[in-house]
Parts: C-alpha cells; structure tokens; sequence
C-alpha cells in the first residue's frame, strides 16, 4: 500500500490538471508555424484565364425519393437483432436524398434512409463553399438480443424488481410453486439514438476551425445476474444511459507542415445508479431479502491533444506526431453496500481522484533511395490512476460480512517502438523487413512489474505481371514478463492469478496475399493467414492457441449488362488451457475448436435498358468443439453450431427517366444449437432462476416494393 | 509514471525540434504534390507544362463520357471553394492529373505525363497518392505516412472514386463493402453470429478505424483499443470503486472486435474464457463438463451466462461490496 501511495505521489499536483506536456506540445506547434511560414511556395501557373465555359457545374435542385412498403414474415429479436425488423407484418419504406447548390455558392444536400425502421438515419449537411461547412446527423442504432426471455419479476419505478405478491420462496427454483403462473415475457432489447452536431469553418488559407457536438441516448433492457451466497438470478436491468461529448479545435496547414489542436470532453451519465431486486430464494441471511446491484458510475473524459505533421529537409522525409494528455474521472455516487438500510457499508460521494491518459507518437517516413522507404515509430500511452483506494468492509451477496478488503487501483505504462525498410530489388519484386519492441510497466499492486515483447517479420511481394500480385509474410514474436508476484496483491485475491496476457508467449505467423486480374473482366484474390501462440512457462490457464484463416473472392464481369462473384472463407480457432480443480488432483485440460466457414455466390444482370436484376445467396456456417479432460477421459461436449442461409433478390424496373420500380425478395433461414442455452428454462437449474432464452432461430421472408421518384437535375 | 518521465522528456524535445527543423527546410516535401517543379519565369500555364485552357481544353475531347461528367457535381468542381479544383486559381482537372500541356499536344492518343489513377494505373501509387496529398494531406491525411495503408502502397484510388457523384466509401451503407475487397478475412468475421452492426449499416469501418492513417496500432482512431471502444460503450469506461484488470488494459483480452461465433464477441464462452485467467484451486477452476448440461445436473456455472450469472460486473463494479464483482 506504501508503495501505491507513493506510486500515486509521483506525479504531484491537484487531480484533474493538465500537467507541462500541452505547453510543449504549444511550443512545438508554434515552432512549426512560426518556421514554416518563411519557406517559399513553387511557382503556380496563372490560370485566371481559364474560364472553364464548358464545365456543367450543378446548380438547382434535385432530389430522389423512395416510397414503399416491407413486409417481414418469421421476424424474431434474432432477425432484427440490428436491422429492428423484430415484427411480422408491414414495415414503411421511406429513403430520400437530395442536394441543391446556387450560384453564389451556397449549397446543401440531405438523405433519409430506412425511415420507417428503428434503424433509420438521416443527415442535413448545407455550407458556403470555401467558408463553412455544417452538418447535422441521427442515427438509430437497435439491438434487439431476445424475446424468448420470460421472468417473473415486476418493475416498480425504473430501479427497483419485485416479485409478484404470493410469490413462494424456496431454496431451490423447483420449490417456487408460483413461478410459473408468474412468468411474464420481457423483451431483452435496446435502442441508442445518436445526434450528432458539427461544423468547419475556414478563416483563411491555412486555419480551420471545426467543432462538433454529439448527444447519445440509450434506453432499453438489458441482462444481468445476481447471486445470493450460492443461488443466483437472471435479471432484466433497466437502461438508461447517456452519453454528451463536445469536440473542438482548430488546424493550421501549410504546404510543408500542420498543426491541429484539439479539446474533448465527453460525460456519461447512467440515470440509474442502483437496481433493487427482491430474492426470490429462501434467504440464507436475514439481511438477504433483497439484493443491490450497482450501475455503472457517471464519468467525464477531457482530452487535449496536438497532432500533425512537418516535412524533413532530406529524403522526402515526413515526422508525425501526435501528443494527448487527458484525465477520467468517475462522476456519479457510490451505491450502497447492501440493500438493507443498516447497511454498515455506505461511502458519501464518488471515487475521488481521476486517471491521467497520456499518449506521445512519433513517426518517421524517409524515401532515402528511390528503391528504399524507411518508417519509423515510437508511442507511448500511459494510464496513471490517481483514484485513492478504499479500505471496505465486503458484504458478500448481501448475505453476510467477509471482511475487509482494499480496492486496487491499476496503471500501466507502455512504450512501443517499430520499425521497418522496404526495398524494390527488381521491377517485379519487392522485399521488407520490420521489427517491434513493446515494454509495459505495471503500476505497484500488480502480480508483474513489467512485460516486453520484441518481434519482428519480413516479407515479400512478386508482381510477374502488372495484373498479378502475390505478398508473403512471416515473424514471430517472443514475450517475456517479470517475475510474478502474487505478495503484492491485496490480502484474498486470488494468490494464482495469472493472466494470460501477461504470460510468456512465443508467437509465429506467416500471412499470405494474392490478386489476379486474369482479363479485364476476371480478377481473384486471396488471402490467408496462420498464427500460433504457445505460452512456454504456463502450467495453468491458457497454453497454446492456434488461428488460421482463408478468404477468396472471384469476380467476372464479362459484358457491361451481367456480372458474377463467388466469394468463399474459412476460419479455424484452437485453444488448450489447464486448470487444477481441487488440491492434490491432476491437472486437467480443455481443448476448444471453432470452425466458421462463409459462401456468398451472386451477380447482376441489366435486361436492356429496363430491367435490373441482382442475386445475392449466402451461406455461413459454424462450428465449436469442446473437448474434457477430467482426469484423463476424454468428455466431449455438444456440438455448438449456427447455420445461416440467405438468398436476396433485387428487381429494378425503369419505368421511365424519372420513375423506377423496386421489388426486393429476401428469405433467411438461421438456427443454432447452443449448450450453454439450449433445454434451460427459468427452473431448470435448481440454483439458477433464469430468463430461459432459446437459442437464436429464425426463419425469415421479407417482401419489399417501392417507388423510386427523381426530381430535378 | 516515474521510470519514463525521461522518455516524455526526449519526446517533448524531439516535438520542439521537429517543428523547427520543418521550418528550415528548403525544398518542399515529395507529398507537397501539385505544381512541383523548377521555377519557370514566366508562369503562364504552358510555361509550367500545362494545357492552354485548362477544362475547356480537357472537355473539348472528354466531355462525351458522361461518367467523367459526373464529377460536376461533387465537392471536387465546386467553383466558389477556392479550396478546390475549380475554385479561384484552381489548375482545374490538371490539379489532380498533373500539367497536360504534353498530352494535349500528343493529341490525347497516350498519357503522356498524364496521372492516371487506380490500381492498375501506369502511374507509381506515390505518384497518384502524391497528388491527393497535395491538398488533403493536412486534412484528411496527415498521418497517411504513419498508418499501414501508405507503408502497404494503397493508393486513395484504391478506395475513392472521385468522378462518381456518390463515392461509395463515403456512403455508410456501402463503406464496409469497398474495405471488404482487400480485407476479406474481417469481411468474413462480420458474418459470424455475433459482430458489430457493420453490415447492417448502423456502424461503419471508421466508426472505429480511421483509414487515412493513425499513429496508433491497426490505425484505431483513438490512442488505444481501449479509448476506442469507450467512445461508444461509455458505460465501460470507469473509473470504478473495484476494477477489474483486463478490462482497464484492453478490451480485447476478452472481446475480439469483428465477429465471433460467442455472444457479446467473447474470444471463448464463459467458464471457458474466464478460466484462462482464473486457475486457482476452488470453485473458479473446477472443470466443469458435460454432466452439468441440463440433460445431467444442470450447472449454474456452466450455463446460461456461466459466471456472469454472478459475477455480473466484470466491467467493474460501483458498490462498496464489488470486490469479486458480483454486485
């Protein structure tokens, strides 16, 4: 703890200030401004002669409206998980874009698309040619994850669960005789909405200033859990987040080097701070009777940053380079301990303190030979969490008092350089070779104090022809951490806690690129990769992993009017990791597969000048395997799959220049089987009172017409 | 922290350094682009190697394909904008193409000097990329140089189409599509189960990647994979009464961000995952198997949400009793 106190002491100062690194990064700019500005520009030709008469610059209005009907059939949460076509029946189809410009300059253009679902967007943008720029934008974003979900729970106020009255408790949810009359459906779904505000301004030749605005809501339910000693819930929790961030700044750009400066702060407010919900289990405490949860905490992020880029006097050479200072703050109210209101555990206010967030970056490109490109770059992010820590008495479950315990604060800082050359040995083939050194240092309380990884590649790329490409690279990469020290961490932590990130790894990959434009109509390209990691040291946890990767799409388009493709792409993940279950038994091990493999096949055909058609058929299928090992014997798991098949048609008739028919056909079939959801329904695990969600399924068709209406030029 | 105060030092100093360095420079950079050559007094256009004409000179040839045409009506031919191309003093096509004078002269019958632009262009990508960067380098591209597409030769043409009057990377229904086509392994993850909304058209490629080129890994437009995620999941971002390691460090200990065959994009499902970490002796490492499905003795450690049935605040927790992120 003396460390960490100390730790934290370091940097010195209020929370919250800015330290000296913006007036460096000021200097710097001005530096460069104030440099720059002396250099002379190239000679330009004079070119007020050129009158430019036969050029059609747009001026007017015009516009394009799209007018029509969806029709879902088979609609589930898992069919409009994103797209919010959640619903059987009709769907309004509304899209519109436009655009206008005057001759003075003024100009300004709009576009709606998907109006009449929750996924709809929209923008407005308008400005003054060479003066302004401003541009307002919405955006729905659904998730809409289950509406299998059933629970007996009832809201009272947006933060507080009951269970209905005459609600009978048991230890065990075989014995809660009124759960299933009290069963309600909840839809596990969400929606964020995000507005977002921003504008340029142009001051001269060399100055920008640009600002924005963004306001994010979302609302909606999510899942949680819960637990009372050794019985647990599936909770629906209420959503309620929003999220505000102003940006501004300005840049400066001269033909040999630019400035941007930037300010940033960005508030989340949670609405709901805490979540009551009453134990529906017999209470193994007297204070057990209802449970707390916390929300998450409001916070505010404000960053500072100054990035750009200057020229170098030799070798076409450029710098970029960027510094950040910033500070995270928690900003919101500690929930209560428990829920009782004797509660010994109640903390006034919110974490006192803030997290510095420092990040340098410096790159280098130099041109030094025309057949040689040299980059550099060297970063360094920071995460220094002045929080002060708490000394807490832990209420287990709201259960009973374990304890006390002291919060970790954690910090790191990392240091990053890379480097590379690439070097054209002949016309057609070309060669590199790079490198990477990272080094993160822990902040006191954590099990290493540091880690580094040094790698590094090469590669190479054959052109034989103009039209044919194939790129080859391989590296590894070898990790290596400082001692582990399991005395650091807080009295009960976990003594064996071992990262997998933090392990010593050995990693080696090999990637593979090719594209081949056989004709200008026929072209193919590939591409692969393979990597395995294997943490040498570690007995426990993760110990190897093994990714391999393969995608291919082929394209013809042999006449203007039809065009084909067939893409296709396969993905292998491997993992093996060890456990030791209870003292003195073997170590056991877990071997995990997952197979993913993708076919999209389809094209397009123009029937004269009328008629457009375009087929689109996909098929993804996956696949994970789990394999056991107790104590020697194997025990396989049930299969996880997913399978998706979808087959889209567009139709598109030109009924005349300015009126267009569209027909859209799409039927999608989907299923999954899922161990971890499959056959459990709210009272099948005698501890475990759960929302009961299916494993995703659907069977969809979507029928679409619409009316495509141009107006103007 | 203490260890590197030295290196924010170096670093300080090398900024100072470089910002005056740029200043003394007597030549302008390769990328500066446009109208770059020896100064030819006087600086009339064919003096310089341009068209007499300038547009009216290009047009009286390409003005019958009408794709080309199209450019007339993006932010490109904008003759207010003294910005652009065809604004006050613009070299009008001949900006992006580089001075024609030659190609006129030839006739049109071969590019002569011409840029041309796109993948297979006989044109060096530096070359095509050169002219962008002429005007956009501090805009849009001033780490073009430090991010992975510049040091893999991507040219702008690769991705942009200039002349369309929508171009197709710009519209977020169809971003995904154009970065598909050399990124087929990440077009691939986002047909997985799980994955962000990308090809639904709710969320973009650059919602988390800025393609002009970052100084930070996989070109994340914040510093971090942590910054990054927290812009929209701000939920995440802490601080908390009781954190939880992995998660301040990077999100993707857990999460990978494309696509995943596991809900909430998790590299494994929980105990799995959780358990790569969580190895000591009691009932975190107990392996649970098969004879927890709901076929044997259905476990509330296995399923369902596994761990997260209880420890549901992994993200952190803000109760005084969260220390094992149950509350």
């Amino acid at each position: 703890m003396a460390d960490q106190r100390r730790h934290r002491g370091e940097r010195g100062g209020p929370p919250g200030r800015f330290g000296g690194l913006p007036r460096a990064l000021i200097a710097a700019a001005v530096a460069a401004v104030l440099a720059s500005a002396a250099r002379a520009d190239p000679p330009k030709p004079d070119t007020s002669g050129w009158t430019c008469k036969l050029c059609p610059f747009h001026t007017g209005a015009s516009a394009t409206v799209q007018g029509g009907v969806l029709v879902a059939e088979g609609a589930n949460a898992s069919s409009g998980r994103y797209s919010g076509v959640a619903h059987n029946g009709p769907y309004a189809l509304f899209d519109a874009t436009g655009r206008w410009r005057t001759k003075q300059g003024l100009y300004g253009s709009f576009n709606v698309a998907r109006a009449g679902l929750p996924s709809r967007r929209a923008r407005v943008s308008a400005g003054k040619e060479g003066l302004y720029a401003l541009r307002l934008t919405y955006q729905g974003q659904p998730l809409r994850d289950d509406d299998t979900t059933q629970t007996p729970y009832r809201s009272a106020g947006e933060s507080r669960l009951l269970l209905p009255p005459g609600w009978v408790t048991s230890n065990s949810t075989a014995g809660m005789t009124a759960l299933e009359d009290s069963l309600e459906p909840v839809r596990i779904e969400s929606d964020r909405r995000v507005v977002t505000l921003s504008g340029k301004y142009f001051t001269s030749g060399v100055w920008t200033l640009f600002g924005s605005f963004r306001h994010s809501e979302q609302t909606g339910t999510d899942v949680t859990g819960a637990s009372f000693l050794t019985e647990a819930v599936q909770l629906p929790e209420p959503i309620d987040y929003v999220t505000n961030d102003l940006r501004g700044g300005a840049l400066w750009a001269d033909s040999g080097a630019s400035v941007r400066i930037v300010y940033e702060d960005s508030r989340f407010d949670d609405q709901l701070d805490q979540l009551l919900f009453q134990n529906p289990y017999l209470p193994i405490a007297p204070s057990a009777a209802e449970g707390l949860l916390a929300l998450p905490p409001g916070n505010d992020l404000q960053q500072v940053s100054v990035s750009g880029e200057v020229g170098l006097p030799f070798w076409s050479g450029v710098v970029t380079y960027l510094a950040s200072d910033g500070r995270l703050a928690a900003d919101g109210s500690f929930a209560p301990g428990a829920a009782l209101a004797a509660s010994p555990v109640r903390l006034a206010g919110s974490l006192a303190g803030d997290i510095d967030l420092t990040h340098y970056a410096l790159a280098l490109a130099l041109r030094p030979a025309r057949r040689l490109d040299m980059r550099g770059r060297a970063t360094y992010d920071g995460r220094d969490d002045h929080n002060r820590t708490y000394a807490l008495p832990y209420i287990v479950t709201d259960s009973l008092l374990a304890g006390t315990y002291v919060t970790p604060r954690y910090g790191e800082d990392r240091t990053r350089l890379e480097g590379s050359a690439n070097y054209r040995l002949l016309h057609w083939v070309r060669a590199g070779v790079g490198g990477d050194y990272t080094h993160t240092h822990y902040s006191p309380g954590q099990v290493l104090t540091s880690l580094s990884e040094l790698g590094a590649w090469g590669y190479g790329t054959v052109t034989p022809l103009p039209t044919l490409s194939l790129t080859v690279k391989a590296g590894s990469s070898r990790r290596d951490a400082s001692a582990f020290d399991a005395a650091v961490l807080p009295a009960g932590e976990n003594p064996l806690l071992r990262a997998y990130d933090y392990a010593p790894r050995d990693r080696e990959f090999v990637t593979l690129r090719g594209t081949w434009m056989a004709t200008a109509s026929l072209s193919w390209s590939l591409e692969g990769s393979s990597a395995v990691d294997a943490y040498r040291l570690s007995q426990l946890g993760l110990r190897e992993s093994r990714e391999h990767e393969l995608s291919s799409t082929l394209a013809w388009a042999p006449h203007r009017s039809w065009s084909v493709y067939l893409d296709s792409s396969y993905q292998h993940l491997e993992a093996l990791q060890s456990g030791l279950g209870t003292v003195g038994a073997a170590v056991w091990q877990e071997r995990e597969g997952e197979y993913f493999w993708t076919l999209g096949a389809g094209g397009e055909y123009a029937i004269r000048t009328r008629w457009h058609l375009k087929v689109d058929y996909l098929r993804s299928y996956s696949r994970s395997d789990t394999q056991l090992l107790p104590s020697g014997l194997v025990q396989w798991f049930p299969e996880d799959r997913t399978g998706l098949d979808t087959l889209k048609i567009v139709a598109v008739y030109r009924w005349s220049p300015l009126l267009t028919l569209r027909l859209r056909y799409q039927r999608s079939r989907y299923g999954t089987s899922d161990w971890a959801l499959g056959g459990v329904y709210p009272n099948t695990i005698p501890t475990l009172l759960a929302l009961g969600a299916a494993p995703y399924r659907y069977d969809l068709d979507l029928v679409g017409i619409s009316f495509v209406y141009r107006l103007g030029q | 922290m203490k260890g590197w105060s030295a290196v924010g030092l170096a670093v300080r100093v090398a900024l100072v350094a470089v910002g005056l360095l740029s200043g003394l420079m007597p030549v302008r950079p390769a990328w500066a682009g446009q109208g770059a050559g020896p100064p030819a007094p006087p600086n009339t256009p064919a003096a310089l190697g341009y068209s007499a004409h300038g547009a009216d000179t290009c047009l009286l040839c390409h003005r019958g394909n009408a794709h080309l045409m199209t450019l007339f009506r993006t932010a490109h031919a904008r003759p207010g904008d003294p910005r652009g191309p065809f604004g006050p003093g613009g070299l009008q096509c001949e900006a992006c193409h580089g001075p024609g004078g030659a190609h006129v002269k030839a006739f049109g019958r071969k590019p002569a000097g011409i840029v041309v632009f796109g993948r297979h262009s006989p044109t060096p990508v530096a070359r095509q990329n050169a002219m962008c960067l002429g005007c956009h380098q501090a805009t849009v591209g001033h780490a073009w140089l430090a991010g992975a597409h510049a040091a893999n030769g991507v040219s702008c043409a690769d991705c942009h189409r200039i002349h369309d009057t929508v171009d197709p990377v710009r519209v977020q229904a169809t971003e995904a599509t154009v970065c598909g086509t050399c990124h087929q392994a990440v077009r691939a993850a986002f047909l997985a189960p799980y994955h962000h909304p990308v090809p639904e058209g709710t969320m973009t490629c650059s919602s988390c990647h800025d393609p002009h080129g970052t100084t930070s890994r996989a070109m994340l437009v914040k510093a971090t994979t942590n910054e990054t995620c927290t812009s929209c999941h701000t939920q995440f971002r802490g601080p908390f009464l009781w954190e939880h390691q992995p998660v301040t460090e990077n999100c993707g200990n857990c999460h990978t961000p494309h696509g995943s065959v596991q809900p909430a994009l998790l590299k494994e499902r929980p105990p799995i995952l959780c358990q790569a970490c969580h190895d000591t002796v009691g009932h975190p490492s107990v392996p649970y198997g098969p004879p927890g499905l709901p076929t044997g003795l259905p476990n509330p450690y296995l399923l369902a949400g596994g761990c997260i049935n209880c420890h549901s605040q992994v993200h952190g927790s803000n109760s005084p009793s969260g220390r094992a992120l149950m509350r």
